[in-house]
């Protein structure tokens, strides 16, 4: 599939040259704006995309491999805008283009509902994907019937659903995970941990549970997450090779201080341990534990049998920032390439489950440039583990846990600044393309939230205008015009668009995501699916 | 209808910003400060002289006073903050309030945030990244100087004042319907004091205590040591909607805006 995607580009970029001698040739007026394409190149693409699509075959071996990529919050709209930024980083139009995935053969839509939530959170979404049931909000790899808050480890046992990944371990594949968020945060933490409760990432959090309900110190029996990592299963233990993300501190003592960030930077965990040690002293010699860009590099897949990275005490950097980090990080394409590496040799196969995890925190503080620089990230790092897989082999799944009221809106022409404000086709040939404005004559951007801290109506914190933070007032009024955008600079990386509906912080959204996949069993992505049935699929391929 | 409780935890909590719009009826000035007044004659100084007296200070520790009063009448709300302003770290603890910040740079010029919040056991981090990702990249000389920059850009140099704490320039002028008198010590980086009034409401910021060591016996943003906090990620607030706590937080990172914004 990806060839007539590469032959329509080609085509496109050789008509750029010609473009304005064929519309010359009927039209008396040259448009203002349009694309560089002529008829014949439109009508040539279609037709080279049926005979592709005739010679596509579906992939029926079983996989030896699955990569299942997710981005977090990464509904259509993120792709749609991601994938016409990226274009335009390239000096392209923008709308012509392809993220890498989006050539993929096979494409579906998700149903993102969890058991008890119609717009769900990351813990039962990604549940879903990992265990073939939909789950509770806030919780991860545990059956619906479970209470919330349930901090009994026994409960906990008896509910727990076994993941891909634990079931990959048991069939004796290698595995791996990565994530540029924390990699105790829901999406990678439900291919190995069992809770009730997401949040509870370390000790410490689970210490501040029991005061602030005057539990006893230490009733709740249920090991925290990044425990769950380290003391996972035999058959885990001994098929999770490489774990790569952030969340440093979540597996270091309050007693050590941070070996990045220095100063008064430690670990949270009250227990005293250092699970990062315990990694590399549970395994086979040669296990490493890394935490900066230099140890990353030094870390050489055929001499680390067992890879544990933490780049940051939370979260990775976005994309954006990542070159201001203090001790270096790793892109996410980095670490999916060292990530394969360390599997790829496993003659029974592997499972990997990559996370592009910062498109949703982009997402909920308002930041359509971060949140699609991410995803632009994310699609370069699915590309390269395409190039180092064979597609006859490894099963690649790209898809979200759910979507974010992200919008993209208005009629702007072709070419126009996927961050800028909208301005139309102008309504005659020749004629200058001016801003479009509102019914009371205001500018306004194409890419918007529904709701979230962009809200630009007066409150009793700020007056009317745009919002450049997360404003959450005690109360707001409805605006009587629009801020006016006019000398507003909105492709700046910080600009906040407007937002409908005043919230805290911007929401996911409940409508369908895509899923994209290529190789063996991905014809068995079609049409409208429950998002569980993503495990399905894995089983299927995997002949579980 | 202004809600004046939340008044006065958000808006002395950073900075000092100027947005206090929605107050009602009118007040009356402020006169009565205990220092000998001199006529500078730079009454009338503008915007680009009085800019250049924003800049970093020295290391202090500094207790203010803040109270709120309506109609002229005895204060309806005080309070004592701190500001211990070190070259890398500033800290800012409103022991009654339960509230506290740290505010770090590195060697490279980068600043993250600490927000403690003693009542609720919650600790919320941003790191850099973050703070840009918000537009809450507040300019260092503003945590220090507690004052918002934008006094600076606007208000008139009148006179001059010898305080206990030294020489004070008198700045005075009108931001977004609110009347400022600022009592600036040039030499700290400090208000002396500070009067805002908007109506019939009055803030006035008085400087209590100064030191150039911090006092064993002060408040310090890590005074909950031993207690059991939660710290969490600023980015993971918009996974905890359904955390009362998370609208605490967001609502104070309204209030940076103001200080964040003359930067663009």
């Amino acid at each position: 599939m990806r060839k007539w995607v590469n032959r329509i580009t080609a085509t496109f970029l050789v008509a750029t040259t010609l473009s304005g001698l064929s519309m010359l040739a009927y039209a008396e007026t040259t448009p203002t704006v349009g694309g560089p394409e002529s008829v014949q190149d439109w009508w040539r693409a279609g037709q080279e995309f049926i005979r592709e699509s005739q010679h596509e075959r579906d992939v029926r071996r079983r996989a030896k491999n699955i990569i299942l990529f997710v981005g977090d919050g990464m509904g259509v709209s993120t792709v749609t805008a991601a994938r016409i930024l990226e274009g335009q980083m390239k000096n392209g139009m923008g709308e012509e283009n392809h993220l890498f995935f989006e050539t993929f053969p096979n494409v579906a839509l998700s149903k993102t509902y969890s058991w008890d939530q119609q717009t769900s959170d990351s813990a039962p979404t990604m549940t879903a994907m990992v265990t073939g049931y939909k789950g509770r909000e806030g919780q991860l790899s545990v059956n619906h019937t479970t209470t919330r808050y349930e901090c009994n480890a026994n409960v906990i046992a008896s509910k727990s659903l076994q993941t891909i990944l634990e079931q990959a371990a048991h069939a004796g594949k290698a595995t791996g995970i990565v994530s540029t968020a924390r990699i105790t945060h829901a999406t990678p933490a439900a291919n190995y941990a069992h809770t009730a409760m997401r949040d509870w990432e370390s000790d410490a959090e689970i210490r501040a549970f029991e005061a602030a309900n005057n539990l006893p110190a230490n009733s709740c029996t249920v090991r925290d997450i990044a425990r769950q990592l380290v003391e996972s299963s035999p058959a885990v233990k001994k098929s999770l090779r490489v774990v790569l993300g952030g969340g440093r501190s979540y597996f270091m003592p309050e007693a050590i201080v941070d070996p990045e960030d220095g100063g008064n930077n430690r670990g949270r965990r009250k227990d005293g341990r250092d699970l990062t040690k315990e990694w590399v002293q549970n395994r086979e010699q040669g296990a490493k534990f890394v935490f900066d860009k230099a140890g990353f590099d030094a870390a050489h897949a055929h001499s680390t049998p067992y890879l544990l990275g933490l780049f940051e005490r939370s979260h990775m950097e976005y994309e954006a920032d990542r070159s201001t980090d203090r001790g270096g990080e790793p892109s996410l394409t980095e670490m999916t390439e060292k990530a394969i590496r360390m599997v790829n040799d496993d003659h029974q196969g592997f499972y990997l489950q990559i996370e592009g995890g910062r498109i949703d925190h982009a997402h909920h503080a308002g930041n359509p440039y971060r949140a699609l620089t991410d995803a632009i990230e994310f699609s370069n790092a699915i590309r390269k583990a395409y190039e180092m897989t064979d597609p006859d082999e490894t099963l690649i799944i790209v898809t979200a846990d759910h979507s974010h009221v992200f919008t993209i809106a208005g009629y702007p022409h072709r070419g126009n600044p996927i961050l800028g404000k909208v301005r139309e086709v102008p309504d005659r040939d020749g004629q200058p393309a001016t801003l479009a404005k509102d019914l009371v004559g205001l500018p306004y951007t194409t890419l918007g939230y529904a709701n979230g801290p962009g809200y630009t109506g007066a409150s009793d914190v700020q007056p009317a205008g745009t919002k450049t933070f997360p404003h959450t007032p005690a109360s707001a009024t409805n605006m009587a015009i629009r801020p006016d955008l006019t000398n507003v600079d909105t492709t700046a990386q910080a600009f906040m668009p407007e937002a409908t509906v005043p919230l805290n912080s911007e929401t996911h959204a409940g409508e369908d995501v895509a899923i994209y996949a290529t190789g063996p069993r991905s014809h068995l992505f079609r049409g409208v699916m429950e998002q569980n049935w993503i495990y399905h699929v894995m089983r299927e391929a995997f002949n579980f | 209808m202004h809600k004046f409780p939340l008044f006065l935890l958000l808006t002395v909590a950073v900075a000092f910003p100027i947005s206090s719009h929605g107050h009602q009826a009118a007040g009356h000035s402020s006169r009565g400060h205990q220092a000998a007044e001199h006529s500078t004659g730079a009454a009338g100084a503008y915007a680009p002289q009085t800019a250049a007296m924003w800049k970093e200070g020295p290391p202090v520790a500094a207790r203010f006073g803040v109270s709120i009063s309506r109609d002229g009448s005895r204060p309806v709300a005080q309070e004592d903050w701190y500001l211990l302003r070190d070259l890398q770290r500033i800290e800012r603890v409103r022991p009654d309030a339960g509230l506290a910040e740290i505010w770090e740079r590195d060697d490279r010029g980068e600043v993250s945030l600490k927000r403690v919040f003693g009542n609720d056991s919650r600790i919320v981090e941003y790191v850099p990244g973050e703070l840009r990702a918000r537009q809450m990249d507040v300019p260092w000389e503003s945590l220090g100087s507690v004052v918002d920059p934008r006094f600076f850009a606007t208000l008139k140099r009148t006179r001059t004042v010898n305080t206990r704490y030294g020489r004070a320039s008198v700045l005075r002028g009108s931001i977004a319907g609110e009347r400022i008198e600022l009592w600036w010590l040039d030499a700290l980086a400090l208000p002396a004091r500070v009067i805002k009034q908007q109506q019939n409401v009055r803030v006035t910021i008085n400087l209590k205590t100064l030191h150039f060591t911090t006092p064993e016996n002060w408040p310090r943003a890590d005074m909950m040591e031993g207690r059991i906090f939660e710290t969490i990620d600023v980015a993971d607030l918009g996974d905890r909607h359904y955390d009362p706590f998370v609208h605490k937080v967001e609502s104070l990172d309204a209030v940076l805006q103001g200080v964040a914004s003359p930067r663009r």
